[in-house]
């Protein structure tokens, strides 16, 4: 998977505050790195011991952090180091031993141990596990707030889209269920039968299937957090088919880029792999439409692709759905992904619709492969949950 | 079957192992590929546990922190020293857990790079596989682009996208930017040399395969070419996919490669056992 430069986001600088103990940059490292990240963050200040990703960073913000401390110290630095030191203080540290720095200082006296058990007591509890629906067993993963997070008896559904969407949004969901369970909120993503690491053939699914790994899945997250109250996110396939799989009493449908009609999404998995393969970017030489019959990366059986071609977004005045009688039906969505969405201006109307600058782009086989960076669609989506939308 | 798991000093590690109940003699940990998750890419990962489990060979695919669903928090070190630690908390879990002190790695891109790296670093490895791991160009490898380039030149493809480029119509928005990350290969050639002849002098088991989908290798012997001063024993072996992608996105050559892994495990299994 890239990782794409970043870009800052769009909103207004507003004061935010870390549930840790608020501690300012000690040293001169620590606050260069500060004032790095404040290039791209939208706060004024940085508590050394704030998550970035909970400060609203994002993978590709930072790519362009990465870019900027790696000039800065003239050392190379892998993205990944980023990712795995995600605090002031776990990033000087890090960069100290990368530049064999020996200063004895009084945050080097630190234990660093007691730093990282420290961080790790700020993030939630994770909870991975298989649970049976029908014949499969189902991976899933719940982030679960500690007592300190404040508990909102609220639990989260999120549905992931399907082929390779999956792969692309697969960072930015697990960063999105982080937050949401930072903020009180247990959070469970779980692969669907045949995708994933759930058992099943990719080719093995229909749209059925996916239905009722969508009900499993929200009972098994209702009776491990026994919250009150339920909220889905649905990506892209994963939208039709929460609203069709009939999940009942929703408070709040998240609707995220949905795709309308299942049979253009084949069509435009039917275009990128005919790219892929005729196009002499990926391969070396032309490769040819081959057996066993599969869409982008994925066996598809005949009969699977029928049924998702036969799936769409029912018509919102007449259908006889649970789903749709969620207390809020939100629609979010991104830049450009009206124009290019057949019948997407439909849902419009039946929603409460947040248009957002994130730049995704799901129609431009271009960015197949890219990670994307979604602080808008983060925002709107946790205040709706919140219920300060 | 397939067991999920967390672990690790700080309870930040995720992975997914599926133990073969009749063998606790030996197994294969999947590294982290690039900053992709624990599956692979197309559920590589799965598919080849799914192969070595009916192989009766136990496996673990697990996210390094940072990534996937592995958490950050602050394990420092060298990134490629630090993923080498996490494989072996991987492997001091399956030896506390199972009993199993014997391992193969398993590892694509930057996890081709760790799992060398692992290997260096900690002597239950007993065998590696890498997926386009490190290479370096040889005077043939340029010879051999030059003439792959000027077939290039004469797709119709080749010349729409010089256009599009041209014209400013092929320009990414910057939030989706294709960006470049970091590959840590030993300097030079003479480095990778010491460190492998020490993988070799230790009697650990390699395999080294390369895809059509990289930018630095493109024919079968360019790995021999490229370590001349190496004194292998006949306990590593190369294969070149010239065909196939870097991520191996086709379904028929993801069965190729599987079931190549697969045997090459179950090869080196034997050797190990011996």
């Amino acid at each position: 998977m890239a990782i794409s430069t970043p870009t800052r986001p769009a909103t207004e600088r507003k004061q935010t505050r870390s549930l840790a103990d608020h501690v300012l940059p000690r040293n001169d490292l620590e606050k260069k790195l500060a004032s790095i990240w404040l290039e791209f963050l939208t706060t004024n200040e940085i508590s050394i011991h704030s998550d970035f990703f909970a400060l609203g960073g994002s993978s590709l913000l930072a790519v362009g952090i990465v870019s900027r401390i790696s000039d800065e110290f003239d050392l190379d630095l892998p993205v990944r180091d980023f990712f795995a030191n995600p605090t002031i203080t776990t990033q000087a540290r890090h960069i100290k031993q990368l530049l064999d720095l020996n200063t004895v200082e009084q945050d080097e006296k630190d234990n660093p141990d007691q730093e990282s058990i420290d961080l790790r007591n700020r993030l939630p509890l994770i909870k991975p596990a298989y649970f049976n629906c029908q014949t499969e067993r189902l991976f899933g993963i719940h982030y679960k707030p500690r007592a300190h997070q404040k508990l909102k008896s609220h639990a989260v559904l999120v549905c992931h889209p399907l082929g390779h969407e999956y792969a692309r949004s697969y960072r930015n969901l697990q960063q999105f269920s982080l937050q949401l369970a930072q903020a009180g909120f247990d959070t469970f993503r779980f692969d669907y039968a045949g995708t994933g690491n759930s058992s099943g053939k990719s080719e093995g699914a229909e749209s059925n299937t996916y239905f009722q790994n969508i009900k499993t899945a929200a009972q098994y997250i209702r009776r491990q957090s026994h919250a009150e109250t339920l909220s889905v996110i649905a990506v892209r396939m994963g939208a039709p088919l929460v609203v069709k799989a009939d999940v009942d009493e929703i408070e709040n449908l998240i609707l995220w880029d949905p795709v309308v009609k299942g049979s253009s999404f084949i069509r435009l998995m039917h275009e990128f792999h005919h790219a892929a393969l005729s196009r002499l970017e990926r391969y070396r030489v032309k490769r040819l439409s081959s057996d066993p019959q599969q869409l982008f990366g994925f066996a598809i059986s005949k009969s699977q692709e029928a049924s998702l071609n036969r799936l769409k977004m029912p018509d919102f005045k007449t259908a006889d759905l649970t789903s749709l009688n969620a207390t809020n039906r939100i629609l979010v969505t991104s830049e450009s992904y009206l124009d290019n969405e057949p019948g997407a201006m439909s849902l419009t109307e039946h929603c409460q619709h947040y248009s957002t600058n994130d730049e995704i782009q799901w129609h431009d086989r271009l960015y197949t492969e890219s990670a994307f960076s979604s602080p808008q669609a983060f925002k709107v989506m946790m205040n709706v949950l919140k219920g300060e939308q | 079957m397939d067991q999920p798991l967390v672990f690790g000093k700080f309870d930040h590690l995720v992975g997914i192992e599926n133990i073969v109940k009749s063998d606790h003699s030996l197994a294969m940990i999947m590294m982290t590929p690039g900053m992709l998750h624990n599956t692979g890419p197309f559920r590589m990962h799965v598919d080849i546990a799914q192969s070595l489990e009916k192989q009766g060979i136990s496996s673990l695919r697990f996210d390094l922190s940072g990534i996937g669903e592995s958490l950050g928090i602050g394990a420092s070190g060298k990134s490629i020293d630090r993923a080498a630690s996490e494989a072996s908390e991987a492997m001091d879990y399956l030896m506390q857990t199972h009993g199993i002190k014997q391992f193969i790695l398993f590892g694509l891109c930057s996890g081709a790079d760790d799992s060398i790296q692992t290997a260096l670093k900690d002597k239950r490895v007993r065998g590696v596989i890498t997926l386009d791991g490190a290479a370096y160009k040889t005077p043939k490898f340029f010879l051999r682009e030059s003439v792959l380039m000027a077939r290039k030149m004469l797709s119709v493809n080749k010349w729409i996208n010089k256009l599009r480029r041209a014209t400013g119509n092929d320009k990414a928005p910057p939030s989706l930017a294709m960006g470049t990350d970091i590959r840590e290969f030993p300097e030079t050639a003479e480095q990778a040399c010491k460190e492998l002849q020490q993988l070799v002098d230790s009697d650990v088991r390699l395999h080294f395969i390369y895809t059509g989908g990289t930018d630095y290798y493109n024919y079968a012997r360019q790995f021999y070419d490229m370590l001349p001063q190496m004194k292998w024993r006949g306990t590593e072996s190369t294969e070149y996919f010239s065909h196939m992608d870097h991520v191996v996105m086709l379904c028929e050559d993801r069965k190729l490669l599987v079931n190549h892994v697969t045997d090459k495990t179950l090869e080196m299994s034997g050797a190990i056992a011996a």
